[in-house]
């Protein structure tokens, strides 16, 4: 079941406070728990800790990472840059769209996964390389990232 | 060829440096880290002890110590391989900075992209605690100092040090106007130290070593050693550490390169440079030696190469400043024409030319100032202009004869 | 901070350290472009225009961010730099929409002289152009965004978080995507009220008014007059072209320095409404017919006279107004007073701040704000009650805004409705409704407990002190939680905030004035800041905002039935003598009677001619069942407006006003202000000033006027008056200058009372608490309060009349708590009833918790929906103020 951002807020809000510094935190808890930010959230957090909410707005529309459009429970981010580039990623990016039915950051209907490309994420020794969740899978395949993203719950 | 010092097998015990500082004077511990002449290692070379000592300087009660771990640049990982492994000397540098600098409060800024490092980082500070070399009171020297883990959230640009500041306050990464400096005015408007992940794994190193060793582990007029992280096409990718100042060329045999035709030093940012050339050395004065270096050998196209790096630009700028928000979407204009044919001339790129010096010397921050270094070389080096045309409809003409 | 040396373009120069190339650059006469910078916000460094060549340095430096250094050598015009400027231009160029052709803002664009200036034609353009022509935002009511022409400076983000306190705009996405918006990116969803503040700071078209001009930049002709609004008055420069009134533009100068609020911006399209009247009207057999001036007025002296000749001059009154301008109420008073024969003037002042002018001047001598608006910004504690400053005030508001956020100052809200500066404020006591003496005394309760008073500024400026410590004595902090609801620990915080700070101001407004303990209430917050030594000294004092445009203006000037100008008073013989002499009549030694006075005898017959002059006491008077009844029993009433008000309607003569627009004059703003009015446009039809038609009136009645321009007038007031004495039109063509202002050459008072109060010793009143005169009972369980909102005025008869202002509010309704609107089975939006012992009204519901539970507020600008219909008419037996803020009412759903 997913928390309601109001409740993810104010848990937030009691593990880091309620200052301006701790938006970024406040954020990132909302962004992962629910794998996107609710207006619902943006207005909590705008409330709490007294940022206007346009500015809360701005701040998250500024991440890549933040979405203010609902994701899927499963973000795949595979690596554009160019090592990535030189070792596959095509194919691999056109397999995980043929199987999936998605284009690069659309989201499968059941909610399931969304599929996203990123800048250079540091594994370029291993590439071609995604983070699925945070975690990352190097030395891809299109046969190899598709069974990965299979196996996602 | 590999010199380790961070990288070595057997390395002194983690927290040995920082209680050897502890037996000095802050001052002490600045003018070491001054004298070792070691640059930032985070790529814009400036000199630590210069930055520290500032910072010493500046009177408040409160000042930060803050990590950049929000390595972002395309082919750079480097830091991903020393928060694996060596996460204890990076607060143990940490915690050196700190007490140099008169601060308690440490903080690493880990980029996104990394969530999967935070336990070896917790894992490390909570080692630190059990052997009280983090708390209050450190070795009954009257210092505290902890250490905090905040993560970005997919900006590049927040690896600049005052929009990784801004990004801690919880604001949008925006590069803030210098002066104020952070040595006076960084987090929390209060004296603060960035260095990067390497930087302050070098720093427990210095202080047991002592100045002069350490300056003597680089070549010529370099001091340290330097890793390096090297990708593309390549036998061995992977990170190697390097007496600062060495040739280029060491590192690619070492990673087994073949059929150079291109080098890229620095990352995306950096210089891209001609197989001819890779007896340069790895230097500040010369190539500037960022953390990443990329071999493309004679089957890459380096115009895709480029596109691919001004994509990333148009991505990853900010937007706040006039130049480089508009500039890096006109280059990329312009590398998507080269490649369509729609410019065939270099006389064509003439305005683009312009603008890349343009924003040179006008963008607010090293991102708009650098991230025509990649246009500008790999157009001189390896853009032939003397082929046919390839599009009727081009700037020459030409191909309508 | 000391000189230091530059060389700027081969010159040696020796400039202030800590200033940027930029101001050293303009001190020295060399001009560098810039675009994103402004005085007036944070410096954003961000269009890298104003580059210039440091030697030495890699890159160029931004000079409106870069300080200067010892023997930095300079170079603004280098190649270099020439080229910099030309090609980031050239980037902006290619990214805008360049729509000059039919853009408003051209001829005014900062881009466009920048283009300009800079020599770059379409065919030296060095880029392609790939504009986003995306939708333009026009879902704000006033404003519009175009993203097409946003050059990013990010100053309208700065102008609205910062000079406004808002934030309601911040800067979206990033690189190449960004945008200026509120995140769901519309204006009007958030709490955009409108005003302005960012459109008149943005270089160029980007955000802009969403009506068009019509008319080119440069054919407009520029007027700078004050607002018709609210009582801070405004600056504004009026942008005329072809006898239309094309733009409005705040005028950076004093009060406001720019700041309007949305209805001095967008709210005077009134002014060519088709209603307004264009000719005198005269009743005959119920109907309004047209007449001539001269057969008007000799029609009003041929009645008038007739009343007066059969029932004496008391038997006519007159409502002078707080709407027109300084010399039009002195005409007006000394009409009623010369002319007539009678004191019977009063105004709507009655109704808003009689207390204040009652209480303050027995208390410190002169009953209006003692300090200045300016001031406010740098209080190190602000008091404000009773007032709910963003609406009401709304370019104060600003200022006591940026008071907390820029300069640390705390703010103690102390006001029953959850109002928007409690979203500012350190503490905020929520006080039960009529309960003002009672906090007041349990704060000084606290501070004289924990001596914290000042006593050398007690024993030394102020007089009957112990009589005020003793009656506190009782009001403990418990005792007050008692009364007032307010927890005993937020009265003994208050009190240690508001004595203990550096300097400690009082705000107050209707809240604090509209109960019949009103001048208690005026005295309790001057005993408050006496026992702290907070009067006469910069950014203290006690400060009421006064509401209407003019108000302090009317009382100024004698509209009132107890004071000749100057608050000469009546009753004072040597006083009225002066004024026999100076106006060459025998004049009346009765005081006349108030407002409410006045509707009580027309009904009683006991006044019988009534002339009121752009008032409106049928939506603004309390009871007003009462008071209609009342004014259908007047024998003859003359109304002069500039639409046919529901007063007028009642009227048997209503004679056609020239607007403010349309006439000179002067008004005299909340701060003792004296500001200018300057015609900018023609009066429609036959529509005159008022000071002319008072002139006509008092010649009819046997006093001849004549004047030959509203300066004149004023010279006449200065010669009588010796707060004005020194106030001449030719005096204030610049800024105002705030009375007192003895003579020619005293420079205007900022604050009143330094070194000793106008009437020698402050003087202590010890107050007890009274409750209103109405409390719930069970049959009237929930207390209703009145008063106004931000988008429209008085009675609406301006505000209702602009579509924009309609398009943020239409019509009436009623702030419920949601657990009241829940309980009653009300809906949000839906209809409801409110009634009272005096009468009923059907309005809408808004659920909302500004309101307390149990606590009913209702606008009273909506004749359909009469908030004044429910008000009780009970008086302070001081001020003959009515409690419009604290009544009993019914609330019940509409089946
Ligand atoms: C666009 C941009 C990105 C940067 N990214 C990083 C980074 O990922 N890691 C880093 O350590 N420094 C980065 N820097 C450099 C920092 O601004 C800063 O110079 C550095 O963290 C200082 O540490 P050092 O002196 O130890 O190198 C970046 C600079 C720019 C302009
Ligand atoms: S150079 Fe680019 S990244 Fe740096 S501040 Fe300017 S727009 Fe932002
Ligand atoms: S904003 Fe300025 S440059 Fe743009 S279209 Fe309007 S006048 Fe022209
Ligand atoms: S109109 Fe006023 S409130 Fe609205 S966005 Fe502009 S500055 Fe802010
Ligand atoms: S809307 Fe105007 S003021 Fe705001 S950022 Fe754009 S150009 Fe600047
Ligand atoms: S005016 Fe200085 S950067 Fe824009």
């Amino acid at each position: 079941m997913l928390r309601n951002p109001e409740e993810i807020v104010a848990d937030g809000i009691r593990e880091f406070g309620n200052g301006r510094e701790r938006l970024m935190q406040l954020l990132t808890k909302v962004n992962e728990e629910l794998s996107w930010i609710p207006t619902t959230a943006i207005e909590a957090i705008a409330k709490a800790t007294g940022i206007s909410v346009a500015e809360v707005y701005s701040v998250v529309s500024f991440y890549s990472f933040f979405s203010t459009e609902p994701r899927g429970r499963n973000i795949v981010r595979l690596c554009s840059t160019i090592s990535c580039v030189m070792t596959g990623q095509d194919e691999i990016l056109k397999a995980l769209m043929d199987e999936f039915g998605i284009e690069p950051f659309g989201t499968t209907d059941d909610g399931r996964l969304t599929i996203e490309t990123t800048p250079c994420i540091g594994l370029c020794d291993q590439a071609p390389a995604m983070l699925v969740n945070g975690e990352p899978h190097v030395k891809l395949t299109p046969e190899k990232a598709c069974e990965i993203v299979r196996g996602l719950g | 060829m590999e010199k380790k010092v961070l990288l070595a097998e057997d390395q002194p015990e983690f927290g040995a440096g920082f209680e050897l500082a502890l037996t000095m004077s802050p001052a002490d511990v600045v003018y070491i880290v001054r004298d070792s002449g070691i640059k930032g290692r985070g790529g814009a070379g400036f000199p630590t002890g210069i930055k520290w000592n500032l910072a010493g300087a500046a009177s408040s009660d409160v000042k930060y110590v803050i990590c950049n771990a929000d390595e972002g640049e395309p082919g750079t990982f480097k830091d991903r391989i020393l928060l694996e492994k060596y996460s204890e000397r990076l607060i143990e540098g940490m915690a050196i900075g700190g007490y140099a600098i008169g601060s308690s409060h440490g903080i690493i800024y880990l980029r996104a992209e990394y969530p999967y490092l935070i336990p070896a980082i917790e894992e490390a500070r909570k080692n630190m605690i059990d052997r009280g070399l983090l708390g209050k009171n450190i070795r009954g020297k009257g210092f505290d100092f902890d250490v905090e883990i905040r993560t970005g959230s997919g900006a590049y640009i927040c690896g600049e040090e005052t929009a990784l500041i801004e990004s801690l306050e919880g604001r949008s990464g925006f590069p803030r106007n210098k002066p104020p400096f952070p040595v006076n005015s960084g987090y929390l408007n209060k004296p603060t130290i960035v260095n990067n992940v390497e930087t302050f794994c070098a720093v427990p190193h210095i202080i047991l070593g002592g100045s002069e060793w350490y300056a003597d582990l680089g070549i010529g007029d370099c001091s340290g050693t330097k890793l390096f992280s090297i990708s593309g096409d390549v036998e061995k990718p992977g990170v190697y550490e390097l007496p600062l100042g060495a040739p280029l060329k060491d590192l690619l045999e070492l990673a087994g390169a073949k059929d150079i035709q291109a080098v890229q030093v620095g990352g995306a940012s950096g210089r891209t440079i001609r197989a001819t050339e890779i007896h340069r050395s790895l230097s500040y004065d010369d190539l500037p030696p960022g953390g990443s270096v990329i071999v493309f050998d004679s089957t890459v196209n380096m115009l895709d190469v480029l596109e691919n790096f001004m994509e990333f630009f148009v991505h990853e700028s900010c937007g706040q400043c006039a130049p480089c928000r508009e500039g890096t979407l006109q280059l990329m204009n312009a590398v998507e024409d080269l490649i369509s044919g729609d410019i065939c001339s270099e006389e064509s790129l003439n305005s683009y030319f312009r603008l890349a010096e343009v924003m040179r010397i006008t963008s607010k921050c090293g991102l708009g100032q650098t991230a025509v270094n990649c246009f500008v070389d790999i157009i001189n080096n390896f853009v032939d202009f003397t082929g046919e045309c390839v599009s009727g409809e081009c700037c020459c003409e030409r191909g309508d004869q | 901070m000391h000189n230091i040396s530059i060389r700027i373009n081969g010159q040696p120069h020796s400039i202030r350290e800590g200033s940027t190339i930029l101001e050293a650059c303009t001190e020295v006469g060399i001009e560098v472009p810039t675009l994103c910078h402004h005085p007036k916000v944070n410096i954003s460094g961000n269009c890298r225009i104003c580059v210039v060549e440091v030697e030495g340095w890699n890159t160029l430096a931004p000079a409106c961010v870069t300080p200067i250094i010892p023997n930095m050598i300079v170079r603004t015009h280098s190649p270099r730099v020439i080229e910099s400027r030309k090609v980031v231009a050239n980037l902006l160029l290619a990214a805008h929409n360049c729509d000059c052709m039919v853009c408003d803002t051209a001829g005014i664009c900062e881009l466009q002289d920048l283009a300009y200036d800079l020599g770059i034609d379409s065919r030296s353009r060095l880029f392609d152009n790939f504009e986003s022509l995306e939708k333009v935002d026009d879902s704000s009511p006033v404003l519009k965004y175009d993203p097409s022409k946003c050059i990013m400076c990010t100053r309208c983000v700065k102008a609205c978080r910062d000079i406004q306190g808002k934030g309601i705009i911040a800067v979206l996405n990033r690189g190449a995507d960004m945008r200026v918006g509120t995140g769901v990116n519309l204006l009007d969803i958030s709490d955009c009220d409108g005003c302005g503040e960012c459109v008149q700071i943005c270089p160029t078209g980007a955000l802009s008014a969403k009506f068009s001009m019509g008319v080119r930049s440069w054919e407009v002709e520029k007027i700078r007059t004050s607002c018709s609004y609210c009582g801070v008055g405004c600056q504004l420069d009026m942008w005329v072209h072809d006898n239309k009134l094309v733009k409005v533009e705040g005028s950076d100068i004093i009060p406001n320095y720019g700041s309007t609020c949305v209805k001095g911006r967008y709210g005077h399209t009134f002014i060519d409404s088709d209603d307004r009247l264009k000719t005198p009207l005269i009743k005959r057999n119920g109907e309004f017919t047209e007449a001539t001036w001269a057969e008007t007025i000799s029609y009003i002296a041929e009645k008038i006279g007739k009343i007066r000749d059969e029932h004496g001059p008391d038997a006519i009154a007159g409502l002078s107004s707080a709407r027109v301008t300084n010399e039009e109420n002195y005409l007006f008073q000394k009409m009623m007073r010369a002319a007539v024969g009678t004191n019977n003037v009063d105004h709507c002042a009655r109704l808003c701040h009689a207390s204040t002018v009652a209480g303050l001047a027995a208390a410190f001598g002169s009953g209006a704000m003692t300090n200045s608006i300016a001031e406010l910004e740098y209080a190190k504690c602000i008091l404000v009650t009773g007032s709910n400053t963003t609406e009401t005030h709304p370019v104060i508001a600003t200022i006591i805004k940026r008071a907390v956020r820029e300069h640390g100052a705390k703010l103690i809200v102390v006001d029953p409705r959850r109002i928007d500066l409690v979203d500012h404020a350190t503490l905020w006591l929520r006080q039960k409704n009529g309960t003002d003496v009672a906090w007041m005394n349990g704060l000084m309760n606290v501070i004289i407990s924990e001596n914290l008073q000042d006593e050398e500024y007690i024993s030394e400026r102020t007089e009957d002190f112990e009589a005020v410590r003793k009656i506190v004595e009782r009001f403990t902090p418990e005792m007050v939680e008692e009364i007032t609801t307010i927890p005993a620990e937020k009265i003994r915080e208050a009190a240690r905030i508001f004595a203990t700070a550096e300097v400690s101001s009082i705000v107050y407004s209707m809240g604090i004035t509209q109960h019949i303990t009103g001048t208690d209430n005026v005295l309790s917050t001057a005993n408050l800041a006496m026992l702290t030594g907070n009067v006469g000294k910069p950014s203290g004092g006690v400060n009421p905002l006064r509401g209407q445009n003019n108000v302090q203006g009317a009382c100024d000037l004698g509209a009132l039935p107890n004071v000749y100008p100057g608050y000469q008073k009546v009753a004072d013989p040597a006083s009225q003598e002066k004024f026999e002499k100076a106006w060459g009549r025998k004049l009346s030694p009765d005081n006349g009677l108030t407002v409410v006075e006045i509707i009580n005898s027309l009904e009683s017959g006991k006044v019988k001619g009534l002339i009121i002059m752009g008032e409106n006491p049928m939506v603004s008077d309390p009871n007003l069942n009462h008071a209609e009844k009342a004014l259908e029993s007047a024998e003859f009433l003359v109304v002069c407006d500039i639409f046919l008000t529901e007063t007028a309607e009642k009227a048997d003569v209503v004679l056609p006003a020239a607007s403010f627009a349309e006439k000179e004059g002067t008004f005299t703003n909340t701060e003792r202000r004296v500001i200018l009015l300057r015609k900018f446009l023609d009066a429609p039809g036959k529509a005159i000033p008022d000071w002319k038609i008072i002139c006509d009136l008092s010649t009819s009645f046997g006093y001849p006027m004549s004047y030959a321009n509203p300066a004149e007038i004023m010279d006449e007031i200065a010669s009588v008056t010796p707060i004005y004495g020194g106030i001449r039109h030719s005096r204030i063509q610049e800024i105002g200058l705030q009375w007192p202002c003895p003579d020619d050459t005293h420079p205007g008072t900022v604050y009143l009372h330094e070194g000793v109060f106008k009437r020698g010793k402050g003087k202590f009143h010890p107050v007890d608490f009274i409750p209103p005169a109405e409390n719930p009972d069970e049959e009237y369980p929930f207390i209703l309060s009145t008063g106004r909102i931000l988008f429209h005025y008085h009675t609406g008869s301006m505000s209702r009349r602009v579509s924009a202002l309609n398009e943020y509010v239409s019509g009436g309704y009623a702030e419920i708590h949601p657990t009241d609107v829940d309980r009653l089975g009300l809906v949000d939006g839906g209809p409801v009833s409110i009634s009272t012992r005096r009468g009923q009204i059907e309005t809408t519901v808004r659920s909302t918790e500004m309101v307390a539970i149990g606590s009913v507020f209702v606008p009273f600008h909506f004749a359909e929906a009469a908030a004044n219909r429910l008000t009780n008419d009970a008086l302070d037996p001081k001020a003959k103020i009515p409690e419009l803020k604290v009544a009993a009412c019914q609330v019940a759903r509409i089946q």
